[in-house]
């Protein structure tokens, strides 16, 4: 039926640590602790195997939260919006509350995914399999509405700096005909592939704070005025009171995302934030340290987890690049993943979905318990934290790629794009988000516009789409409205 | 009418057709923020100067900081992670921390061995993963 032991929760509680490790250092990803990990498991059976994954997997996508609440650097790309809410709190003193939140979030993210995965994995997989170009096309620009509603009071900059992001994106070789494009002469090598995520992330959110903390003498608290002697909000489960729609819906729209393929995972906690706020009853407390925030981009990113192997078992399709990785797994003990896979292989399915429940609980509880020792980080002085940091920073940049020098050089490059756009008052968010979206929207764009020889009218031609149209509409007139009011009050 | 919502999509000038329209869309931006920060400035005239840095800035550790990061990258370039890390932390905590108080000298040298030591073991020889 299914297998779990001793062995089973050893490994699984093994992997989730680790994973939390890697997730929680910004530069390292569940992805590589999968890839570091996967020939470790050509010595255990596969039904081991999967509980060592899996919990990699798990932990290295929840560890992202712990520097991204408490220094304001996201661990991993879809725990930006973490930082939305999450340091705000902290910084008010409240980032043993929030850090329990957002495991707990965590926790309803993963488990939701799992059911999801459990229930709807053949219906799902047929209806995300019919999703075209322009639906995917449609789903980034939806997602990409968050922009506006990020940039309230000063949306022209905060679109500017968006597609400014996208631009950025657009850099290295375009795919389709393998031509470079705005890269100068002298660097078409190094940029071939344009620039790497996770370099372009450290730098844009911990090199430019760590210039920024160098200007101001490297003596700004990042707790303010003393908070931590008085009373502080505490965690209680409480917290997630009237939060209960929006954890389903978050989750939702993080595991529908991990179930597109090709659609990058970080979308899917961006998304989920933008609709959080659009239905918020205070959405002008939202990026000021709301609860709802936190929540919602929590849950969507670990909704991502059982999201992302609903087409991986179900079409042999991986969803991300850790669950590609997955796949690899599989194949070393000879197992092919598809449609056949589960009436084959019923007892590795529900190994799979035993492994999945149990390392959301492991990962809840080796978080969950000992935050209290975590959460001391913000009492490090500044001058001896970032040091540590910028050496943290260079050893992820330079091992993304395995070993390109070029990476820490980008990492430098974007630490000073991310100083001087708070020097000219250009948000680094909207920035930042445009540049993970930007390659998969010109794809899009570009093969829904091949598929139709051209004609514009393609993008309004699919029901699916049309419905996606109506929410980017809603999105965005809910945008202006909030921006106009914030503009009002200011 | 319909070729008015048209794009050729000629495939050897392909690459370009949407950074085109992304730089057409950044231009459009960019002139309503340049009018808009006009007419902010007409509303409230130029009574207070703007600084680039903040006040009472430290040119020291701001500059330091980027002239001991690019030294590092060489460092490391030149040498390896191990020796180039620990000459860095060094210098960096000393940027940060200040040279003055003979604790201070002591918790740098500490912290800027055993940390890079810590992660050459842990990611370098327990997880193989490569560093510079």
């Amino acid at each position: 039926m299914f297998e779990i032991g001793i062995l089973h929760i050893a490994v699984a509680l093994m992997g989730v640590v680790v994973g939390i490790v890697f997730g929680a250092i910004p530069g390292m990803t569940a992805t590589m602790a999968l890839a570091i990990f996967l020939p470790l498991t050509y010595a255990y059976d596969l039904h081991v195997s999967l509980y060592l994954l899996l919990g990699l997997y798990v932990g290295g996508i929840s560890g992202g939260l712990i520097p991204a609440i408490l220094i304001n650097i996201p661990g991993t790309p879809s725990s930006i919006t973490t930082t939305f809410d999450g340091y705000p709190m902290a910084r008010r003193g409240e980032g043993e509350r929030a850090l329990r939140i957002g495991i707990t979030s965590s926790l309803f993210g993963g488990l939701f995914s799992l059911a999801v995965l459990w229930f709807f994995t053949p219906p799902l997989a047929r209806m995300a399999i019919k999703f075209s170009a322009v639906e995917k096309f449609l789903i980034i620009v939806f997602a990409m509405t968050v922009i506006a509603a990020l940039s309230k009071g000063n949306m022209s900059r905060g679109i500017f700096a968006g597609f400014l992001g996208v631009m950025t994106a657009l850099v290295g070789t375009f795919n389709d005909n393998n031509m470079i494009r705005l890269v100068p002469e002298f660097l078409r090598v190094e940029l071939i592939y344009g620039f790497s995520l996770l370099p372009v992330l450290i730098g844009l959110f911990a090199i430019s704070q760590v210039f920024e903390e160098a200007e101001a003498c490297m003596l700004t608290n990042r707790v303010s005025g003393g908070l931590l002697d008085k009373k502080v909000k505490k965690f209680s489960f409480k917290d997630l009171k009237g939060n209960f729609i929006n954890i389903v819906r978050s989750s939702a729209i993080g595991t529908f995302m991990g179930i597109l393929p090709g659609v990058g995972g970080s979308a899917a906690s961006i998304l989920a934030y933008a609709q959080t706020k659009n239905f918020s009853k205070k959405p002008e407390e939202l990026g000021k340290g709301a609860v709802e925030g936190l929540v919602s981009s929590e849950s969507a990113n670990n909704g991502l987890t059982g999201g992302a192997l609903v087409p991986l078992l179900s079409l042999g399709i991986p969803g991300d690049s850790t669950t590609a990785i997955l796949i690899g797994a599989f194949m070393l003990q000879g197992i092919q993943v598809g449609p056949l896979f589960i009436t084959q292989n019923p007892d590795i399915w529900n190994t799979i979905l035993l492994a999945l429940l149990v390392c959301n609980f492991l990962m809840f509880f080796a978080m969950f318990f000992p935050i209290k020792l975590i959460s001391k980080i913000i009492m490090v002085p500044n001058c001896r934290l970032y040091p540590i940091i910028i050496l943290m920073c260079v050893v992820g940049a330079y091992a993304i790629n395995s070993g390109v020098m070029f990476d820490v050089w980008t990492l430098l490059l974007f630490g000073i794009v991310g100083y001087l756009f708070g020097k000219i008052r250009l948000p680094i968010p909207p920035y930042l988000i445009g540049f993970i979206l930007g390659r998969d929207l010109e794809k899009y764009f570009i093969d829904a516009l091949k598929g139709s020889n051209g004609y514009l009218s393609v993008f309004f031609s699919r029901p699916i789409g049309n419905v996606v149209w109506v929410l980017i509409a809603l999105s965005i007139i809910y945008a202006i409205y909030d921006n106009r009011k914030t503009a009002k009050t200011a | 009418m319909a070729d008015l919502f048209k794009i050729n999509i000629t495939y050897s000038t392909s690459h370009m057709l949407f950074p085109k329209i992304v730089m057409g869309i950044l231009a459009v931006l960019a002139i309503t923020i340049v009018i808009q920060e006009l007419k902010k400035k007409k509303e409230c005239k130029a009574d207070e100067k703007k600084c680039f840095f903040i006040e009472g800035f430290d040119k020291v550790k701001l500059f330091g900081s980027l002239i001991l990061f690019v030294g590092y990258i060489f460092a490391m370039e030149w040498t390896s992670f191990l020796p180039a890390s620990i000459v860095f932390m060094m210098l960096f905590n000393l940027l940060y921390a200040g040279w003055h108080s003979k604790k201070s000298i002591i918790v740098s040298a500490v912290i800027s061995v055993f940390t890079p030591l810590l992660v050459w073991y842990l990611f370098g020889i327990v997880f193989n993963i490569t560093l510079p």
